[in-house]
């Protein structure tokens, strides 16, 4: 029962880990998308 | 090296191909004949290219109630947020397997480059928490003043090289922004030198994540049909998970199965098994188990 709550929760970890990778990479990019960079259909 | 069961697929991917070019037709400047219908229809005045059916930015408007209007007043926009996830609960994302202007060409492309100068990530990396993670992060950064939408906006490329076969060479402005990144990721590194070509696609597409929630909650719900794997009949020999373009198939002690949210129902994995285990099948019902003393077999 303990190791397959392990088990899962180091799924879960993994996943949210990956969840936040992608986050981490958007966020990351607005530093770049000041650069010239403004949205073709709305001007943000 | 590719399986050999790659020489079956050649009819399959001749409709698959023009499925795509059908797709150019429809969604870009200068045919851009669906988005010309939308236009027409809601009596907008505003000139059809890609960027009218944008795939990006309606959905980064969905986390910003102050733009439900401009959305409302151009159906165009309801397309990416309401359509496209509406056909993926029933039949699964259909454009993006078959229609995607963006995602078909570095699809069809890297299939001209070696096998061995490209990188493998199937079944290594799990690439949907990344997607959902990337899309929601796309709609936190409108909040502090981040337009990732458009900096990321392969479609904006695709019309781009698309316009600049047609002579309009208008959009090469474009590469002075992040746009030069975007392009590199998109096409060279996650394009056309990732096997299956779709590693855009696989992280980093908000429509795709949006089809993907809505195909898996289709399955889920056992609305529609999805690709499925029938375990008593699978031998094992992997072909559909090496085949797979979008890494949605993966192997779980000796068993193999289809993740919903991954998978954009291209059916090449449909088309490689000759014991016709994996198929677009109705979601009522559940696949039989697979019996264990057949794991592995073959």
């Amino acid at each position: 029962m303990l190791e397959k709550l392990g088990q899962l929760a180091q799924k879960l970890g993994n996943r949210l880990h990956a969840f936040a990778f992608g986050t981490t990479v958007a966020l990351g990019t607005v530093l770049f998308s000041q650069v010239g960079q403004t949205c073709a259909i709305s001007g943000q | 090296m590719y399986p050999k069961a790659y020489r079956t697929l050649r009819r399959h991917w001749f409709y698959r191909i023009l499925a795509f070019l059908a797709g150019i037709v429809l969604l870009y400047a200068p045919f851009a004949l669906l988005t010309r219908l939308i236009l027409w229809a809601s009596g907008s005045p505003l000139l059809p290219d890609a960027h009218r059916i944008c795939m990006r930015m309606p959905v980064q408007w969905l986390a910003q109630p102050w733009m439900y209007g401009t959305m409302l007043e151009q159906p165009a926009y309801l397309v990416v947020i309401l359509v496209l996830p509406g056909i993926a609960l029933f039949a699964g994302p259909l454009f993006c397997g078959w229609l995607c202007p963006a995602g078909g060409l570095t699809e069809y492309l890297s299939r001209i480059v070696p096998p061995r100068f490209q990188i493998d990530l199937g079944g290594r990396v799990n690439p949907v928490p990344i997607r959902y993670g990337f899309t929601v992060g796309m709609m936190v950064a409108s909040f502090i003043g981040g337009n990732v939408c458009c900096s990321f906006c392969n479609f904006t490329h695709t019309q781009n090289i698309i316009s600049a076969v047609f002579g309009d060479f208008t959009g090469i402005a474009y590469w002075a922004s992040f746009s030069v990144v975007s392009f590199a990721l998109w096409f060279v590194v996650l394009g056309i030198f990732t096997k299956g070509g779709r590693g855009w696609c696989n992280f980093l597409c908000p429509a795709g994540a949006l089809q993907g929630l809505t195909h898996s909650l289709g399955r889920w719900l056992r609305l529609g049909r999805s690709v499925q794997i029938e375990r008593t009949r699978c031998s094992g020999c992997k072909e559909c998970l090496s085949l797979c373009p979008t890494w949605a198939i993966s192997e779980k002690e000796d068993v193999l199965e289809v993740n919903a949210h991954a998978c954009n129902v291209c059916m090449d994995c449909t088309q490689v098994c000759n014991r016709n285990a994996i198929a677009y099948r109705p979601n009522k019902g559940t696949a039989p188990q697979r019996a264990p003393e057949t794991a592995g077999a073959n």
